[in-house]
């Protein structure tokens, strides 16, 4: 099963039009996201697993190959961990 | 003796000197690249411990730094110099608490201050150039300090340095004015030393009135300029901000005042002297 998404706490936000920039001042990364990558931040409100954030995409732009979703949605969220604005947490549920 | 190996170059503006270990002959070299005389030899009793300092080595030019996360070399003194004044900047920010230093060219318009944020190949220095040779005078055109508590650039004394060769287009004119005012150059880059009308002086303010983004195309036949959404704006400068020293959010609060408070363009275009006529007839 998929990886269950968490922000890191204290992740600060600033609106860029329909864009958003995170900021963290614990480590000066400072992450612009795209209208598609701030729809993904938002619903990331509470921890997600990558299924989830799929299903939602894929309901939300039916014109767009679920391939493309699922790369563009990967590429996001290991960009997002590796400047550590997310966490990763095992889905202990379906272990 | 070690006090004969080395000598320490103090910089206006910046607090601690750059030691140079066995390579004296560097100092003529960067002092040729500075407008003012704004870099005085200063004497050690001892080697100092410095946050700069170059040494020959065998491989060449070796530089650490507080900004470096491993020594760099250079065989070619030029490059040598060339690359310390990246240093340069991180330390005048250093030292100046809260500014920033935008990777960007700056030119004193009759309409006050424009700058031009770097982005890849965009041909902000041939532009820049472009603007001095037809009468506007430049504060940098590269990176620019901006203070801490306003909107107000400072001009750097460093010349403008053009990548070789030049375009095949430049006029006749412009490649004659270049070859007058060489100051340092190597076979990839060529200082151009301007006198007082053509560079504002080191420390010269001014607010900042607008902000051009450049698009060189050089497929381009039409050339455009139009007001830009502050997002673009915003964005590539942000990108491009030397000044890691200050908090993140700091940054970004500070790039939007700035942002917000200028007029914000686009100019796409093929021909840095058309451009930079275009930009005078708005601007100046």
């Amino acid at each position: 099963m998929g990886s269950i998404y968490v922000r890191t706490p204290g992740i600060l936000e600033k609106k860029l039009d329909d864009e958003l920039l995170l900021i963290d001042n614990e480590t000066d990364v400072i992450f612009n996201l795209n209208p598609l990558g701030t729809a993904v931040w938002r619903f990331l409100d509470t921890p997600r697993q990558t299924d989830e954030i799929m299903a939602v995409l894929c309901a939300a732009f039916p014109g767009v190959p679920k391939e493309k979703i699922r790369e563009d949605i990967s590429r996001l969220l290991g960009q997002l961990v590796d400047c550590k604005l997310l966490v990763v947490q095992k889905n202990d549920l379906n272990s | 003796m070690v006090e004969d190996r080395f000598s320490s170059l103090q910089f206006e503006g910046i607090d601690q000197p750059v030691v140079f270990l066995d390579c004296d002959e560097l100092y003529p070299l960067l002092k040729s690249i500075f407008r003012d005389s704004s870099i005085v030899r200063v004497h050690r009793a001892s080697e100092p411990t410095a946050q700069i300092t170059i040494r020959k080595t065998e491989s060449g030019y070796e530089r650490s730094s507080l900004w470096l996360e491993e020594p760099v070399v250079h065989r070619d003194p030029v490059d040598a110099v060339c690359d310390l004044t990246v240093d340069l900047i991180h330390a005048f920010v250093t030292d100046h608490q809260g500014y920033l230093c935008l990777h960007s060219a700056a030119a004193l318009f009759n309409q006050g201050l424009f700058l031009f944020p770097s982005t890849y190949r965009s041909g902000k220095s041939t532009l820049s150039l472009h603007l001095a040779f037809n009468g506007v005078p430049l504060f940098t055109d590269d990176a620019l300090p901006v203070a801490s508590d306003s909107n107000v650039g400072m001009a750097t004394a460093l010349y403008p340095r053009l990548r070789l060769p030049l375009p095949e287009s430049v006029t006749d004119g412009f490649r004659n004015y270049i070859r007058q005012r060489v100051a340092l150059r190597n076979d990839r880059y060529c200082y151009v030393s301007l006198d007082q009308n053509e560079q504002l002086r080191l420390g010269t303010t001014a607010p900042i009135e607008g902000i051009v983004l450049l698009d060189l195309n050089p497929d381009s036949e039409d050339m455009v300029l139009e007001q830009s959404g502050r997002k673009e704006v915003i964005k590539e400068i942000i990108l491009r901000n030397f000044a890691r020293q200050n908090k993140a959010l700091d940054i970004v609060e500070r790039i939007y005042e700035i942002v917000g408070n200028a007029d914000c363009y686009k100019l796409t275009y093929a021909d840095s002297d058309l451009a930079a006529k275009l930009l005078i007839k708005h601007f100046h």
